[in-house]
């Protein structure tokens, strides 16, 4: 209800709900990352004193080092493969004249509903028979199975709200299919391909449990924090997660301030 | 152009995608099918048509109530999702365009804020010697740490946490499409706050609250990490049943039967989301 | 007694104010319209009687009772939306019945009142579609017969025409007019169409900017506009400023541009500016060339647009202004024979200018 007469209680309800909910999701956060800059050897609430020494202690260590390493590595490679193949994929199903497109579209997104503990599972063994499990040649195609949804659905929404008519002009002035494309259709639905780029890398850079059933000896970023969590709770763990966070919250920033809200880029659907 | 001619375009745009699903995605699952009718005997696997394994899942007792577990743990999930994400959609509604940005911002940023980065914060609130129980021991007000974590409590609390966004977005959306104006037709019809939304509000949101739900709950069957980190052994999920059957005892054939259990599951939610979203639009 | 009084109503937004000190009274069946440009502040004005914007001061009354501080639920008022805003979710029975239920009418009255609603509208064999399989004039009918079903002691309605094509609104025009007589219904109808508003009206209301520009019956309206806005807004072509040159004996000579016309409207004051309309359709196409000592004046046609029933010239006068001359299409009107170009001598009685 939104007229001007409606009950303020209801409201008011309504609004200490969310207070609450808003303190649920960003509270812990900024507990940890201020739990991050503790002096102490131990974690506690506040800390006593600050410091940096586990930020120097994180980014001296071998260990964080080559993780976060394999982790960017991994999410450079996948985002522009999965922004590459998921806009061809996303162009087709926008373009083409074909029969059955809402079926097609349903199984080009569908690893997004798949569990990940399933598609690892059989990835794992696929993996294991072509002998490649512990490598890129692995990680990369798994990672882009489950970001290539992502792509499919934020260019895809910005295709949807793309007035072909400009297309269609641009041929008219004489440009060729492809260039049309790239010169009118790719800058205005810039925002979804942004979208797309960001989701990919962020869900390669996060994702663990594909990973940890195909790497034996390789160590992602979060493979490495899963151990060292398993091990023991130490003030390390909560810098290598603020430094985490500072990388996602920059990109999340970007997806915000380009503009590229959820509803615009078409998660909310 | 002639149609042939974009069909084949299509094809061909959509050629790369269809390469990679199918080595990844379904040629996997189907092997699973495979797989959990092979039979499993002194570490070696051999393939045919056994139902050996989908007797022990159903029968062996333990993985069937490990199943059960995890559907109800889902099931938790989805209604405190619900019951927290509803409120924040209405009020993200109604808010300002400025105001709305910003709780656009706070329901979204999680969603692109690493899972075990989370789950790691509620460790370090929820732990032994976390900060609820630390506090409460300097103020003398517990003798030993209460049990906050490595049980039910602890992982629905993470989960949520996780997964909220997913059950906000989607009824944000559906709440969005509603025409304002048939609020006001009920309300000038004589409808109190209440039963507007009751009658016009909700039954149009039904849409979005299917496929929240849908989506929570899928997600919640198939987590592996956060119950691992916040239930520990505690809280044994069909996830983590079927990571240690395949990673510590190589019994691909039952990890595969309760893999196709999780899916029949999910499968099944999705046909009842489907059958609300039907009713929701028939009335 | 009034179904409606909207007393010195303003409404602000921050520092805009969409609608400022607006008095109007509405009863005893009549069929009064709201009519004005886009964002004039009808909606707002209309949306304040329902009950969805709280004036920012002034008094909202129906049936004598102040209303002001009253919800839409307590109010009474049958509201057709711009776009009906049918419930998507419940079929043509249940949006209709939606009124009484919220009144806790007992199911089997409720049955028998949404079909009677039905098929006072004529869409009793439709009652169980859902609204998105109805056109748009059956969707027109069901909101109709959702907010009259409740009987409310005031209709509204906000350009409930504006998404049908001409031939249903015409229809629909008639449908709902003859309706709203039947059951005496007082009705506050929102357009920013003068033929709407001028064929279905008792009375009208011109809004500008958010203020009551002139209030009176279609014919006064449109032939006595108090003002060079209502005048233009009712689509009149024949605007001008003029001089008053001299008054007497009922006529009144003033210059257009230096043109000498007279005109029989009472009021003027001599040496006074004021705005003249010329009616197009009371001009009069005299000889081919006015002699030295006739009222006619000189002029050549400029264009020539044939309007199916009738024909409309627009003249250059030698004076130096444009004028826009109509005559019906019948074999004998002069309009028919004129070419563009051609030099030809117009009367302009005094009945047919009047002075604003
Ligand atoms: N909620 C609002 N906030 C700010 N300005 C508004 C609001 N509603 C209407 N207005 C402004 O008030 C003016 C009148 O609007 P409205 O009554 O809808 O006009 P009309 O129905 O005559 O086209 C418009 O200029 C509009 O922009
Ligand atoms: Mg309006």
């Amino acid at each position: 209800m939104e007229n001007e007469y409606s009950s303020r209680l209801g409201y008011r309800l309504l609004l200490a709900i969310t207070a609450l909910v808003i303190t649920f999701l960003i509270a812990p956060l900024a507990i940890l990352v201020i739990q991050s800059f503790t002096a102490e050897s131990y974690l506690s609430f506040p800390p006593p004193s600050y410091g940096l020494r586990w930020y120097a202690n994180v980014l001296t260590s071998a260990d964080w080092q080559d993780s976060a390493a394999l982790s960017l590595l991994l999410a450079c490679i996948v985002t522009p493969c999965s922004l590459a193949i998921g806009t061809m994929a996303a162009f087709g199903l926008n373009r083409g004249p074909l029969k059955g497109r809402q079926a097609l579209y349903a199984l080009m997104i569908s690893p997004m509903v798949l569990p990940h503990i399933v598609l690892g599972l059989g990835i794992f063994r696929i993996a294991l028979e072509l002998n490649i499990s512990d490598s890129m040649l692995a990680f990369v195609p798994a990672h882009l199975t489950i970001t290539i949804p992502f792509v499919i659905i934020t260019v895809g929404a910005s295709l949807q709200s793309f007035d072909i008519s400009m297309e269609e002009a641009a041929q008219s002035l004489g440009a060729s299919r492809f260039g049309a494309v790239w010169h009118v259709t790719l800058p205005i639905i810039r925002p979804g391909l942004i979208a797309g780029a960001i989701f990919s890398f962020i869900i390669s850079f996060d994702e663990f449990i594909i990973t940890f059933f195909l790497a034996t000896y390789s160590r992602t970023l979060p493979l490495e924090m899963f151990s060292t969590l398993m091990f023991q709770v130490k003030p390390s763990i909560a810098a290598v997660s603020s430094l985490t966070l500072a990388v996602t919250a920059g990109l999340t920033a970007i997806l915000m301030f380009r503009g590229q809200v959820a509803g615009e880029s078409g998660i909310i659907k | 152009m002639t149609e042939a001619n974009e069909n084949f375009r299509a094809w061909w745009l959509l050629s790369p995608t269809l390469l990679l699903y199918s080595l990844t995605f379904l040629l996997p699952v189907c092997l699973l099918v495979v797989m959990s009718f092979a039979k499993f005997e002194n570490s070696v696997t051999s393939f045919g048509f056994y139902l050996d394994n989908y007797r022990k899942v159903f029968g062996d007792g333990i993985t069937i109530l490990i199943f059960w577990r995890t559907v109800k743990l889902s099931i938790y999930i989805t209604v405190a999702c619900v019951l927290l994400g509803f409120p924040v959609a209405m009020v993200m509604r109604r808010a300002s365009p400025r105001g709305r940005l910003w709780l656009l911002f706070f329901i979204v940023s999680p969603l692109l804020t690493s899972i075990i980065v989370r789950n790691v914060a509620w460790v370090l609130i929820l732990g032994r010697s976390g900060i609820i129980n630390d506090t409460l021991r300097e103020w003398g007000l517990i003798a030993a740490p209460l049990p906050l974590m490595y049980n039910t409590f602890g992982v629905v609390l993470a989960v949520v946490h996780v997964y909220l966004s997913f059950m906000v977005l989607p009824i944000y959306g559906a709440l969005q499409a509603i025409n304002p104006s048939t609020e006001e037709a009920a309300a000038s019809l004589g409808a109190s706050p209440l039963r507007v939304f009751w009658f016009v509000t909700l039954p149009q949101s039904l849409p979005g609250l299917a496929a929240g739900c849908t989506l929570v709950f899928i997600l919640s069957m198939g987590v592996y990490l956060t119950p691992v980190i916040m239930g520990g052994n505690f809280v044994l999920t069909l996830p983590m049943l079927i990571t240690d059957v395949v990673r510590n005892q190589y019994n691909w054939p039952a990890a595969s039967a309760m893999s196709l259990m999780l899916l029949a599951a999910i499968g099944a939610m999705v046909l009842a989301s489907t059958a609300v979203r039907r009713f929701g639009r028939q009335g | 007694m009034s179904d409606v009084e909207i007393q010195s109503a303003v409404k602000k937004y921050g520092r805009f104010t969409a609608v400022d000190s607006l008095d109007l009274t509405v009863g005893g069946g009549e069929f009064v319209t709201l009519l004005g440009p886009s964002g004039c502040g009808k909606t707002t004005t209309l949306r304040m009687v329902g009950g969805f914007v709280r004036p920012t001061s002034g008094r909202i009354r129906i049936s004598d009772i102040d209303v002001t501080d009253k919800p839409p639920q307590k109010r009474k008022v049958g509201f057709v939306f711009q776009n009906y805003a049918l419930f998507p979710h419940m079929d043509v029975a249940r949006n209709v019945g939606f009124g009484l239920r919220m009144a806790n009418c007992e199911k089997s009255l409720r049955e028998q009142r949404v079909s009677e609603a039905l098929s006072m509208v004529r869409m009793d064999h439709l009652a169980d579609r859902m609204p998105s399989q109805l056109s748009g004039g059956q969707q027109q009918r069901v909101a109709l017969a959702r907010a009259l079903i409740v009987q409310p002691s005031v209709l509204l309605l906000d350009e409930p025409f504006g998404a049908l094509d001409k031939q249903l609104r015409d229809h629909m025009r008639v449908e709902l007019r003859d309706l709203q007589k039947s059951l005496g219904i007082s009705t506050l109808f929102v357009t920013h169409d003068q033929d709407e508003a001028l064929s279905m009206s008792d009375r009208i209301v011109v809004m500008s900017e958010g203020k009551a520009a002139q209030l009176g019956s279609p014919s006064e309206i449109y032939e006595s506009p108090n003002s060079r806005f209502v005048a233009e807004f009712m689509g009149h072509s024949n605007i001008f400023d003029c001089l008053v040159e001299d008054v007497s004996e009922g006529l009144t000579r003033i210059s257009i541009k230096g043109a000498s016309i007279f005109a029989r409207s009472p009021g003027a004051r001599k040496g006074s500016t004021m705005t003249a309309m010329i009616r197009p359709e009371n001009i009069e196409f005299a000889e081919s060339t006015p002699g030295p000592d006739s009222s006619a004046i000189a002029a050549s046609v400029a264009g020539k647009e044939y309007l199916g029933s009738i024909v409309q010239v627009s003249l250059e006068l030698e004076a130096g202004f444009s004028l826009v001359a109509r005559q019906t299409n019948s074999e004998s009107a002069t309009t028919r024979r004129l070419e563009t170009g051609q030099n030809v001598a117009v009367r302009i009685p005094p009945e047919a200018v009047r002075l604003l």
